[in-house]
């Protein structure tokens, strides 16, 4: 059953995003003098985000889950390193949605808000807009993440903190994303012009584009943990045969 | 008249830098390949990174 699941979904997401670009392309989209056809980068651009922020909770469930592990109170089971592994791989490919979203963003402003001003200012790709400016800090804040888990050389110990920081670093996420640019005045249409703008079919399918982008990235989580997973393991028996070779020899 | 509206949008088109030309439908070309171009290249480096581990936890399980 399990098998059927994993495979299901990776074809449900190939099959989904495949729709999206064939009938993103086609959809009748509210005319915009500014933004002509390349309001169809909705259905790419958006969904970068969303995906972002799945994989993050993906990434702080496992830290949590790592934490509970970690507790002296509680019996331990299984190898915790494991959960830093899949907390971690999550983390990676958060940050990758994140730079494809901010890439992809530069790109769709430069057409927009940046239409009238020469490609060599620097406005003219970057406006400082509160959503930009969020979407770059929670990349700082998860680059952190990993700077500061290459600060411990104790794996237990860089498991533990890279976990607690993790928490707060997810936390950062929803006033970053889903408060701050509701409350601060931006280029961004916020999300109840949005729903006026792009009614019917185009709403949908955006909805479609998130499903679809989501079920991919857990998708790209799953093989990023199947490699450090197998890092873990791999470390883990090149120390229990280090150890049977020293007591062998002493 | 009516054919000239084309040729009309074309030089003009001819003017414009890439992303622009096309009314804009280039940029969601470029957004595209971004996109799949940088998600499908971490895929691949992932899955050659996997297979080569895999093969490493074999070989270790075979020896011990």
């Amino acid at each position: 059953m399990k098998k059927y699941w994993n495979i299901g979904y990776k074809l449900a997401g190939i099959g989904i995003v495949l729709y999206v670009i064939i009938y993103g392309l086609q959809v009748k989209m509210p005319f915009n003098p500014i933004w002509g056809q390349s309001s169809r980068n909705l259905f790419l651009h958006v969904p970068m985000w969303f995906s972002e922020v799945v994989v993050m909770t993906i990434s702080v469930v496992w830290s949590v889950i790592l934490l509970r592990k970690l507790d002296p109170d509680r019996e331990r089971k299984g190898n915790p390193m494991l959960d830093d592994a899949k907390a971690r791989s999550a983390a990676e490919v958060g940050i990758i949605f994140n730079i494809i979203g901010l890439i992809t963003g530069i790109l769709w402003s430069r057409v927009t808000w940046g239409e009238n001003i020469p490609s060599s200012e620097f406005s003219a790709w970057w406006v400082w807009d509160p959503i930009q400016v969020s979407a770059l800090l929670s990349l700082l804040i998860y680059l952190g993440y990993f700077l500061l888990r290459s600060s411990f050389s104790e794996p237990e110990q860089r498991a533990r903190i890279a976990a607690v920081y993790n928490i707060f670093a997810y936390a950062t996420l929803i006033p970053l994303f889903f408060i701050l640019p509701r409350m601060l005045p931006g280029l961004h249409p916020t999300a109840e012009q949005k729903m006026v703008k792009y009614d019917g079919s185009s709403y949908q399918l955006l909805l479609i584009a998130i499903l679809g982008f989501s079920l991919i990235a857990t998708w790209i989580w799953e093989l990023r943990s199947r490699y450090a997973v197998l890092e873990e393991r791999i470390q883990e028996h090149e120390a229990e045969q280090d150890y049977v070779s020293q007591s062998s020899v002493s | 008249m009516t054919y000239m509206i084309p040729i009309f949008t074309l030089l003009q088109d001819h003017q414009k830098s890439f992303l622009f030309a096309s009314e804009k439908i280039n940029t969601v070309m470029t957004v595209a390949l971004v996109i799949f171009g940088g998600l499908l290249a971490y895929m691949i480096f992932s899955g050659i990174k996997v297979g080569r581990l895999e093969k490493k936890m074999d070989e270790l399980e075979n020896n011990a």
